[in-house]
C-alpha cells in the first residue's frame, strides 16, 4: 500500500517538475538558513561548554556603584591578594584562577615571535578541564618557569613532535630569559570566554612586570581578573557576601578615599561584588567579556526570526502551489472517491505527497547548509560545524516534516473536502483569488519589502558613516606599536630613515592609535565633574593627522613649557566647559594634573566610532608614553614604504618584531559589527526574495493555465499583447503595492531603532521604502512576465481548441 | 440478505441560485432488485446523471429517503456511507477516468487499498481481473497509452475488482465507437446473467437500453415512463 502511494507520488513530482522545483527549492533555501543558524545558535549558547565543573565556575565582578545605588558597571578586575585571601578565609570556595593576559616576544632558534599569552595559576587545570597531548596537566603551572602550548600553537612554534622539556627564551626586562615547555594541550573549542595558545604561570608575572611587582601587596591597584570553583551546594550569596567583607577588611578606606579623591559621593560603600557564572558570560551584554567580547544575545533572536520568516515564506508558497496545483488533480480526487476513498485517505494521500517533497526539501537544505557553512563562518567569525551536531540536525529534520505537514495540511483539508461530483465535472477550483491566497501573497511581498528596505538603508548608512568627515585624514597611516622598544628613540630613527624617502609624507607619534583604545579621565573641577579623553601626542600630530586649528597654535618643540604644561582641546572640551574657542586659549585647565594651559584648539574630530557623540578631547605633549609611531605614505608608495619600514625596524631593534596596522583598517573595525548586519540583512533579504519569486513564479504559471481560454477569447475579439499582459499582471502588482504599505511601516520602525544607536545617523527618508517596494514589484513583474508574455503571444485557436 | 438493493422514496435534487431555485431530479421513487439490470434513458439534461450519482453516494439529494441495502443512507455518516460505498458499489464513467499517473495494474489495485486487502490477496485479485480481461500484457501501460475501448475495458474491471453488489455505470459506451460499444456492454451483461451483478446503466442508446431487464426514462427530473424491454413498442 505504501510503496503504490510512494511510486505514484514519485511520478508525479516528476511530471510537475515546476512545481516540485519550486517547492523543493524553496524548502531547501529555508532549511538550509535554518541549520545554519540553528548551529550558530547552538555555538552562542555552548561557550565553555565542555568544562566538567563548569556549573561551579563563577568569575568575581567587582559590581560598582553610582551614589544613587544603581549599579554603574561591573569590572572584573581585582588587587593581586583577592584570591589568596578568599581560599584561605571562605570555606566555600574550593579553587582561584587569577588571569593576566598580555603579549610577549619568544625568541625560538633565533627568530623573534610575539605571543598572546595567559598568566594563569596553577590551578587552572583543577578547576577548567582539557585534554593533555603530552605532559601531565595538573603539575604543568607549577614551576614559574614552565609554560604550557595548544597542539597549534606547537606545531606552528616548534614544529611537529613531542617537544616537553624544550626551552624558549622569553623578553622581559630587555633582556631574555629561559622557559621551558611542561605539556601540550589538545586545541580547545573555539568558543571559549577564555581563549588561549600559550600559558605560563600566573607566579612568574611579578617577574616580567614591573607594575605588577610594585602592586603586588596593594589592595588598590585592581589589575587580574579572579575565577573561583565553588565547591559542590555551596552557597553563592554567602560566597558574594564573603568577597565583600574581605574587600572592607584589607580595603577599609575605599569611600573615604573616593569622597578625597572627588569620584565617590554617595553614602554606604562605593562597590558591592558578585559572582558571574561562567555559562552565562558569553551572552551577558551586561558585563564585560571574559577575555573575548560578550554577544548581544537578542543577535540570536534575530536570526532566529529571519530563518523562522523565510521557512514560512517557503511554506506559503507549498501552500498556495499546492492549492493551485489541485484543480489540475481534481479529476483524480473525484475517481479516487467513487473508487471508495473517504476524506481520511485523500487527506493522508496529499499528506504524504507534501511529506515526501518535505524530505526532498531537508536533503537539498542540508546539502546547501553543507556548501554555505562557510561562509557563514567567514561572516559571524565563527567556527561552526553542522555534522557536529546531531542534535541540530534532528531539530532541521523535525522542522522540514512539521513544515511539510502544516504546508500540505490546508490544501489537503481543502481538496479532501469536495463532492467527488464536483471533481469529476471539473466545477472545483482553489484559485489564486480567494481571500487566504491573497493574504499569503502579501505576507511574501511585505517581508521582502521589509528586509530590502532594511539592507538597502543599512547599507546607506554605513557608507553614511564612512563618507563623513571625521575631522582629520586617516588614509595611507600606516600604525607601528613600538612593542616596548624606547619609544621616542624609534620616533627619531624612523624620521630620520624614512623622513627623506619619496613616499613617505610624514611620521609622527601618539599614545594610542585612534578608534582602537581610548582613556578618559575624570576629575572633579570644583563641584563639576569634568571628563576628556587624553592622547599623549608628537608634538607635529595635529597637522600630521590634517586636524583643523580653529584658534591658538600647535605644539612647539622650541618652548619648553609646551612638554611640561600645554594642551590643545577640541571644541567639545570647549563647549563643556563654556567657552568659545577663541576664548579657550590660555585658559588653565583647573585641578588637571598641574593646571596645564590650553594653547590651541581644534575642530572636532570623531576619534572614536561614529556610533558615538564627539567627547571632550585633550592633547599632551609630555616625555614617555607615546606607543606608537605614525608614518604617512603616498597612495602609490605605501608598499616601498613598507618594505622600507621592515628594514628601518631591524636596523632598530632585534629584540622585537615589526607589528603595524593601517588606520583607514582601526577605524573601519568600529563598524565591523554593523557591516556584519547589514551583510546578513542583505543576504536575508535576497533569500526572502528568490523565495517569494520561485512561488510568484509557480502562481503566475498556473493562474496563466487557468485563464487559457478567457485569454484565447479576448485575443480573438481583438485584445492586443499589452492588454493580455496587463490582465495578467495586475493582480499581482496590486498584491505587491498592498504588500509595500504593510511592510514599509515595519522596516520604518525597525531600522528607526537600529539608527538610534548611531550618534551621526542618516535621514530616514520615504523613498527608500518606495525604493524597495518599486524594487519589489520590478521584480515580481518580471518574474509574472515570463508568463504573460507567453500566453499574450499565444495563438488562441491553439488556446481554444481543446474547449 | 434483503431483496431489493436500492429503495429511494420522494428523493429530490435542487440547486439554489439565489433567489430562484433550480430542481434536477424531482421527488423520483423506485427500487432495485438483487440481480436486476435497469437502464435509465432521458435526454441531456434530464437528471440522469445526478441520480446515478446519488444513487452511487457521491452526491446527496437535498430531501427524500434512500435506503442501501435496507440501511437509511439519508441518515448514516458520512463514514459508514464511504464504508458502504466502497465495499459494495463499482462505478464505471463515460469519460473513463482512469488515474493517468496510474498503470493499468495499479489502477485496478486503487480500490483494493482502499478495502484495506492485503499485499498478496490484493495481487491475486488484480491478476484474477487482468486474466479475465485479456490485458496481463498491458498491466504496466498508462492509460494514455490505450485506445479508448481499452481503457474503458480497464474501467469495467476496476469496477468489478472489489466484487460489488451492483455496478453504476454512467454512459459506459458514450465515448467509444460502435464495435467498442458493443463489447463493453456484452461485458456488463455477461457480468449480469452469469455473476448475477446488479447493473445500473444510463444510456442513450435504445438498443443498449434494452439490453436490460427494465427502462426508466427521465424527463425534466421525474420519472416519465417506465417498461420492460420486450414490452417496448421500439423493440423489433
Amino acid at each position: 500500500m505504501f510503496s503504490h502511494y510512494l511510486r505514484h507520488a514519485a511520478r508525479l513530482l516528476a511530471k510537475q517538475r515546476l512545481h516540485t522545483g519550486i517547492n523543493v527549492l524553496g524548502l531547501a533555501t529555508a532549511l538550509g538558513l535554518c541549520a545554519i543558524i540553528a548551529v550558530f545558535i547552538k555555538y552562542e549558547h555552548s561557550y565553555d561548554a565542555w568544562h566538567e565543573n563548569l556549573d561551579r565556575i563563577y568569575r568575581v565582578d567587582r559590581v560598582d556603584l553610582n551614589p544613587d545605588g544603581s549599579v554603574d558597571g561591573h569590572s572584573p578586575a581585582h588587587p593581586f591578594q583577592l584570591a589568596g585571601a578568599l581560599e584561605r578565609d571562605h570555606p566555600d570556595i574550593q579553587e582561584t584562577v587569577r588571569f593576566n593576559d598580555t603579549d610577549v616576544v619568544f625568541r625560538i632558534d633565533g627568530a623573534l615571535h610575539q605571543e598572546d599569552v595567559l598568566f594563569a595559576d596553577a590551578s587552572f587545570f583543577d578547576v577548567f578541564t582539557y585534554q593533555s597531548v603530552y605532559g601531565d596537566l595538573r603539575t604543568s603551572l607549577q614551576d614559574p618557569a614552565s609554560v604550557v602550548l595548544t597542539e597549534s600553537a606547537a606545531d606552528r612554534l616548534l614544529g611537529p613532535g613531542n617537544p616537553i622539556g624544550r626551552s624558549l627564551q622569553v623578553r622581559y626586562t630587555d633582556s631574555f630569559h629561559e622557559v621551558v615547555v611542561t605539556a601540550v594541550i589538545a586545541d580547545p573549542l573555539p568558543n571559549t570566554n577564555i581563549p588561549f595558545e600559550v600559558m605560563m604561570s600566573f607566579e612568574r608575572l611579578p617577574l616580567v612586570y614591573e607594575w605588577v611587582a610594585e602592586r603586588v601587596d596593594s589592595w588598590r591597584h585592581s589589575s587580574f581578573p579572579v575565577y573561583v570553583l565553588l565547591r559542590e551546594g555551596a552557597n553563592l550569596a554567602s560566597a558574594t557576601e564573603t568577597i565583600e567583607s574581605l574587600r572592607v577588611q584589607y580595603y577599609p578606606d575605599m569611600a573615604s578615599r573616593g569622597r578625597e579623591q572627588g569620584w565617590w559621593t554617595g553614602e554606604g560603600e562605593p562597590a558591592t561584588y558578585a559572582l558571574i557564572p561562567l555559562s552565562d558570560l558569553h551572552l551577558r551584554s551586561d558585563v564585560p567579556g571574559g577575555f573575548v567580547a560578550t554577544s548581544d544575545p537578542s543577535y540570536s533572536w534575530i536570526l532566529f526570526g529571519i530563518g523562522l520568516l523565510i521557512l514560512v515564506l517557503a511554506c506559503i508558497n507549498f501552500t498556495l502551489l499546492t492549492m493551485g496545483k489541485s484543480a489540475v488533480r481534481a479529476e483524480e480526487i473525484g475517481v479516487r472517491k467513487a473508487l471508495g476513498a473517504g476524506r481520511w485517505e485523500i487527506m493522508t494521500q496529499f499528506g504524504g505527497e507534501s511529506l515526501l517533497m518535505a524530505l526532498l526539501g531537508l536533503a537539498g537544505g542540508l546539502l546547501l547548509a553543507g556548501l554555505l557553512l562557510p561562509v557563514a563562518n567567514s561572516i559571524t567569525g565563527s567556527e561552526l560545524d553542522l555534522l557536529g551536531e546531531p542534535g541540530v540536525l534532528v531539530v532541521i529534520a523535525a522542522v522540514a516534516l512539521l513544515s511539510g505537514l502544516a504546508a500540505g495540511s490546508y490544501p489537503a483539508l481543502m481538496i479532501s473536502r469536495h463532492r467527488p461530483t464536483e471533481a469529476l465535472s471539473g466545477r472545483f477550483s482553489m484559485g489564486s483569488s480567494s481571500a487566504i491566497t491573497r493574504g499569503l501573497l502579501i505576507t511574501q511581498f511585505a517581508a521582502s519589502v521589509a528586509l530590502i528596505a532594511g539592507a538597502l538603508v543599512m547599507q546607506a548608512q554605513i557608507r553614511f558613516l564612512q563618507e563623513q568627515d571625521k575631522g582629520y585624514d586617516p588614509s595611507n597611516i600606516i600604525v607601528v606599536s613600538t612593542n616596548g622598544t624606547d619609544e621616542f628613540r624609534l620616533i627619531r630613527h624612523l624620521r630620520d630613515r624614512l623622513g627623506p624617502q619619496p613616499g613617505v609624507l610624514g611620521v609622527s607619534g601618539m599614545s594610542l592609535s585612534l578608534n582602537r583604545g581610548y582613556s578618559s579621565s575624570v576629575w572633579m573641577a570644583g563641584d563639576v565633574e569634568r571628563r576628556a579623553f587624553v592622547y599623549n601626542v608628537a608634538p607635529d600630530l595635529p597637522e600630521f593627522l590634517g586636524m583643523d586649528m580653529l584658534s591658538g597654535r600647535g605644539f612647539d618643540s622650541a618652548r619648553a613649557t609646551d612638554s611640561t604644561n600645554a594642551v590643545i582641546v577640541n571644541e567639545a572640551f570647549a563647549r563643556d566647559w563654556g567657552w568659545t574657542p577663541e576664548e579657550a586659549v590660555g585658559q588653565l585647565v583647573a585641578e588637571y594634573g598641574d593646571e596645564p594651559e590650553i594653547i590651541g584648539v581644534v575642530r572636532d574630530m570623531n576619534f572614536r566610532s561614529l556610533h558615538e557623540e564627539v567627547e571632550p578631547m585633550m592633547l599632551t605633549q609630555s616625555e614617555g608614553w607615546l606607543s606608537h609611531a605614525l608614518v604617512r605614505a603616498s597612495s602609490a608608495g605605501t608598499p616601498q614604504v613598507l618594505a622600507s619600514l621592515q628594514e628601518a625596524w631591524g636596523e632598530f631593534t632585534a629584540d622585537a618584531p615589526l607589528q603595524y596596522t593601517f588606520l583607514d583598517d582601526d577605524v573601519a573595525l568600529a563598524y565591523e559589527e554593523d557591516r556584519r548586519w547589514a551583510r546578513i540583512i542583505g543576504i536575508s533579504a535576497s533569500l526572502a526574495i528568490l523565495v517569494a519569486c520561485m512561488g510568484l513564479f509557480g502562481l503566475a504559471a498556473l493562474t496563466v493555465s487557468r485563464r487559457t481560454k478567457e485569454i484565447g477569447i479576448r485575443k480573438v475579439l481583438g485584445a492586443s499583447v499589452q492588454s493580455v499582459m496587463l490582465l495578467v499582471s495586475r493582480e499581482f502588482a496590486i498584491l505587491v503595492v498592498v504588500a509595500t504599505l504593510i511592510g514599509a511601516p515595519l522596516a520604518y520602525f525597525g531600522l528607526g531603532r537600529w539608527l538610534d544607536g548611531f550618534a551621526f545617523r542618516m535621514d530616514l527618508a520615504p523613498w527608500w521604502f518606495l525604493a524597495a517596494g518599486a524594487l519589489v514589484l520590478l521584480v515580481a513583474m518580471t518574474t509574472v512576465a515570463f508568463h504573460s508574455v507567453r500566453a499574450a503571444i499565444s495563438d488562441p485557436v491553439k488556446s481554444l481548441r481543446y474547449e | 440478505m434483503p431483496d431489493s438493493i436500492i429503495r429511494v422514496q420522494n428523493l429530490t435534487k435542487s440547486y439554489d441560485h439565489g433567489l430562484s431555485q433550480s430542481h434536477v431530479v424531482r421527488r423520483v421513487s423506485l427500487e432495485v432488485r438483487q440481480g436486476e439490470f435497469l437502464s435509465i434513458m432521458g435526454p441531456s439534461g434530464s437528471g440522469k446523471s445526478t441520480l446515478l450519482h446519488i444513487l452511487g453516494m457521491l452526491d446527496e439529494p437535498t430531501s427524500g429517503e434512500y435506503f442501501f441495502l435496507d440501511e437509511p443512507v439519508h441518515r448514516l455518516s458520512n463514514r459508514r456511507k464511504t464504508q458502504l460505498h466502497r465495499e459494495n458499489i463499482g462505478f464505471v464513467f463515460q469519460a473513463y477516468h482512469l488515474i493517468d499517473d496510474l498503470t493499468v495494474y495499479e489502477n485496478l489495485e486503487t480500490p483494493l487499498l482502499y478495502r484495506k486487502i492485503k499485499g498478496s490477496e490484493r495481487k491475486s485479485i488484480v491478476a484474477d481481473a487482468l486474466d479475465r480481461f485479456n490485458m496481463v500484457a498491458k498491466k504496466d501501460l498508462f492509460p494514455s497509452q490505450l485506445s479508448g475501448g481499452q481503457q474503458q475495458l480497464v474501467g469495467v474491471a476496476r469496477a468489478l475488482v472489489i466484487q460489488p453488489k451492483i455496478i453504476l455505470a454512467d454512459e459506459p459506451t458514450g465515448n467509444l465507437h460502435s464495435s467498442q460499444g458493443d463489447q463493453i456492454m456484452a461485458t456488463l451483461r455477461q457480468l449480469n446473467q452469469e455473476d448475477g451483478v446488479t447493473i445500473v446503466q444510463v444510456t442513450h442508446n435504445q438498443d443498449y437500453a434494452n439490453i436490460g431487464d427494465r427502462v426508466i426514462e427521465l424527463l425534466d427530473g421525474r420519472i416519465e415512463r417506465e417498461y420492460r424491454p420486450e414490452a417496448s413498442p421500439n423493440m423489433d
